[in-house]
């Protein structure tokens, strides 16, 4: 168990790295047409589908303590995500007939310059269809996807342990989880749409020049989840020292 | 004993999760959903009415919470009714998919006809039968999705012992296979079915966005010939993704070689074994399919 | 056509809510169609909100009002009771989804550079109308943590819907306020069904049939009112055919 002090802190510290994660994650709604690199979903639908599915598998070593939940959770997330990258690039590649390509890179416009992949040095220019930006999920951004969907998945883990410890001494163990789970899904939610507004609806991970304005999702989202943790604490204060109205 | 529901329960919650993206993407392809949904909503615009069912509820995530922690929440108020042996947990699950099944086919009916009002300028027609035709094959893949999301939800609490409550589950299962359906089986809808008089092995250029096929194998296409083709291949990947998440999750906890940190070393090598096969598969399509020449 | 305000319908929805919750804690169930004003109020806030070429993150706006209503009425019933303190838990709730919504709308014109017209109102009013709505559903349905994620999602649905199934040139407030009307009834329907099933003693089974009874009149009266609208905006209603040959 943890002190409420820290829990504080904890759920302010998962609610920026979920906020953050966003940026990470590609994903773009027109690439269910094939018509840019990333996910073909929304980014804030996409990281909340990669969060939940951390906060459920973080959610069976609650009894373990802080570190296996956290860790659980950032993998748990992380296996989602890349299972969703295999499967969709497996679509594109023998429903629709295309490579995996990245079309800011294959541009130049990518952070790093150039037109090849940062990590396996595959060319890009020449491999996306023409008139698209890009399609699918090329290894550069799958890297990057994999680092948003771990920081993602251990931002939501670390709230849900961070309320369960707050509210266990109020409630029974078995009411404490399923609170803690509803409220790490809210702020997880909270936090989640807030990068969307920064992305309006596109994103190839670290690698997009829409990362450099990632203090902005960073500034945002310390302000909203402190607000957020301030009333958790002080409400779970009220419930463990009795004073119950 | 304990191992023994662990196994049964890893079975089982992998054989139903791969059912239940199955039907949910032949769910969301029935009605025109999520992301394709622009190009279905954008095709009058340009001059393509159409007869497809525009099922505009929401986001696949929130849509598909809604139906199976509707359905879940029913059906764990029923079982303690009906004491909480395995038949209870199945009649109580049914009875709560057909009561999510009726909201989803009010939410359906009531999203069609408000999109197609709203085009008036378009001279878009409201033909009843391009609705009522594939409506029952929308609340019957909706019906089957919320049931076994449902079931779903009862083996991950009972047999696979999450701490979670039955409707928290179906909650989270709800979004993540929105999240998955969303992103894999609706590209081969969005992509390919939509545009099936573009070339194959391209993607589909901003330019001609909404130029969606409208006339079928015979006559005027309308939204039950969609799941038919789409089933054989977007609708088993989607299957696959989310059978394999639930499976491989589930699976990594039969283990107890290294006590509480087993499950998170299991997964971390599985994480590296699909960034294997991912890395595989671009080296793959990049030599089978090569750059493209301007024609 | 003149558009309803955000203020005019927020205060009436403030109001209204208000006075149902005290109604449904004081065991008049029937009180839930005092709710349905806060769902319009949430709705024309997701409109005002999404309008300025959002587009599919209509959806997000939806999901992520409600969970700042949702948790803090979760949150706050942790401490103050729902039940014998309607008056003061619905001050609280209110009042910190007021500055949660306050603060995310601001941050989002500040910081994030946003450019929609009263984004920070819009947000802060579809925080607080959800977090009445979901504070009224906590009197009716009782305080069981497991019926938690339904109150959440279903409320979600409800306000996020209207706006997103009317979206295109044809679009006017007058509609999409009735369909919200529409799925508001259909809302505390289901909440009245879920309701008879929870079995929990403050409310008796009577008032939960009150409510599914209250509901289905309004869902039916509503219906034909949106039905009638939807008749005179649409271009052609037709049993069967094929569309006009363009090409």
């Amino acid at each position: 168990m943890i002190d409420p002090v820290t829990a504080t802190i904890m759920i302010i510290a998962g609610g920026v790295l979920v906020g953050v994660c966003v940026h990470f994650i590609p994903a773009s709604a027109t690439g269910a047409m094939a018509a840019a690199t990333g996910i073909a979903t929304g980014p804030s639908m996409l990281s909340a589908g990669a969060g939940l599915a951390g906060i459920y598998a973080a959610a069976y070593s609650i009894d373990s303590g802080l570190a296996p939940v956290i860790i659980s959770g950032a993998v748990g997330s992380a296996l989602m995500l890349l299972i969703t990258i295999l499967c969709g690039n497996i679509v594109l590649a023998f429903g629709i007939g295309t490579p995996p390509v990245s079309g800011q890179t294959a541009s130049g416009k990518s952070t790093f310059g150039g037109t090849k992949d940062i990590i396996t040095g595959f060319e890009q220019e020449g491999y996306r269809s023409p008139g698209t930006d890009g399609h699918g999920m090329p290894f550069q951004t799958v890297v990057s996807g994999t680092i948003g969907a771990l920081m993602g998945g251990a931002g939501g883990a670390l709230v849900f342990y961070a309320v369960y410890s707050m509210t266990l001494p109020a409630i029974s163990t078995e009411n404490a989880v399923a609170l803690a789970g509803i409220v790490a899904a809210g702020v997880f939610l909270i936090n989640s749409v807030l990068p969307a507004y920064v992305l309006v609806g596109k994103t190839e991970g670290m690698f997009d020049m829409k990362i450099r304005s990632m203090h902005r999702t960073f500034i945002s989202c310390l302000v909203t989840s402190s607000i957020v943790a301030c009333v958790i604490y002080a409400i779970s204060w009220l419930a463990v020292s009795g004073v119950v109205a | 004993m304990a191992a023994i529901s662990l196994l049964l329960g890893t079975a089982l919650a992998g054989f139903l999760a791969f059912l239940a993206g199955i039907f949910e993407d032949s769910e969301s392809n029935a009605g025109s959903a999520s992301n394709p949904n622009s190009q279905v909503q954008l095709a009058p615009q340009i001059g393509n009415r159409h007869r497809y069912f525009n099922k505009a509820i929401s986001g696949e995530p929130p849509a598909n919470a809604l139906w199976a922690t509707t359905a879940a929440t029913i059906a764990y108020l029923l079982t303690a009714h009906f004491g909480g042996d395995a038949f209870a947990v199945l009649i109580a699950s049914i009875i709560g998919a057909a009561a999510s099944t009726l909201l989803l086919c009010a939410y359906g009916v009531l999203s069609h006809i408000s999109r197609i009002a709203s085009m008036k300028n378009f001279e878009q027609t409201l033909y009843w039968d391009s609705l009522l035709t594939p409506l029952p094959l929308d609340a019957a893949y909706g019906f089957l999705t919320a049931l076994i999301l449902t079931l779903l939800a009862f083996a991950a609490h009972g047999l696979l012992g999450n701490p979670f409550s039955v409707p928290l589950i179906a909650l989270f299962f709800g979004i993540t296979i929105g999240a998955i359906g969303s992103s894999t089986g609706d590209i081969y809808y969005g992509a390919e079915r939509l545009y099936q008089c573009y070339i194959f092995g391209s993607g589909i250029p901003i330019s001609v966005q909404g130029d969606i096929d409208v006339k079928g194998e015979y006559g005027y296409r309308n939204s039950v010939d969609t799941p038919y083709f789409t089933m054989r291949f977007g609708g088993l990947v989607t299957g696959l993704a989310f059978g394999m998440l639930i499976f491989l999750d589930a699976w990594s906890r039969l283990f107890t070689f290294a006590g509480v940190w087993t499950g998170v070393i299991v997964v971390s090598v599985l994480v590296l074994i699909i960034l294997i096969f991912i890395y595989l598969l671009e080296v793959y399509t990049r030599k089978r399919y090569g750059r493209y020449t301007e024609d | 056509m003149k558009e309803i305000q955000i203020h005019t319908l927020f205060g009436a929805a403030l109001l209204s809510g208000i006075a149902g919750i005290l109604l449904i804690g004081h065991g008049i169930s029937i009180g839930i169609v005092f709710l349905w004003l806060p769902f319009l109020s949430a709705a024309n806030s997701i409109r005002g909100m999404a309008m300025y070429g959002l587009g599919t993150g209509n959806a997000s706006i939806g999901y992520w009002g409600t969970a700042v209503g949702a948790t803090s009425a979760f949150v706050v019933s942790l401490s103050v009771s729902c039940r014998s303190t309607p008056l003061l838990y619905v001050a609280a709730v209110v009042a910190i989804s007021l500055v949660i919504g306050l603060a995310t709308g601001i941050l989002a014109d500040k910081v994030i550079r946003m450019r929609i017209p009263r984004i920070e109102l819009n947000s802060a009013v579809i925080a607080m109308s959800t977090a009445m709505i979901t504070a009224g559903s906590l009197l009716i349905l009782g305080s069981d943590y497991g019926l938690y994620p339904f109150i959440y999602i279903i409320i979600t649905l409800a306000v996020l819907h209207p706006y997103n199934a009317s979206t295109g040139a044809g679009e006017n407030q007058k509609r999409t306020l009735l369909l919200a009307l529409v799925e508001a009834c259909m809302t505390t329907l289901v909440i009245g069904i879920v309701a008879m099933l929870a079995g929990r003693s403050s409310i008796p089974i009577s008032g939960d049939v009150a409510i599914v009874a209250a509901s289905a009149c309004g869902l039916v009266i509503a219906v034909v009112a949106w039905y009638r609208l939807v008749k005179s905006d649409i271009y052609e209603i037709r049993w069967t055919g094929y569309p006009p040959a363009e090409h």
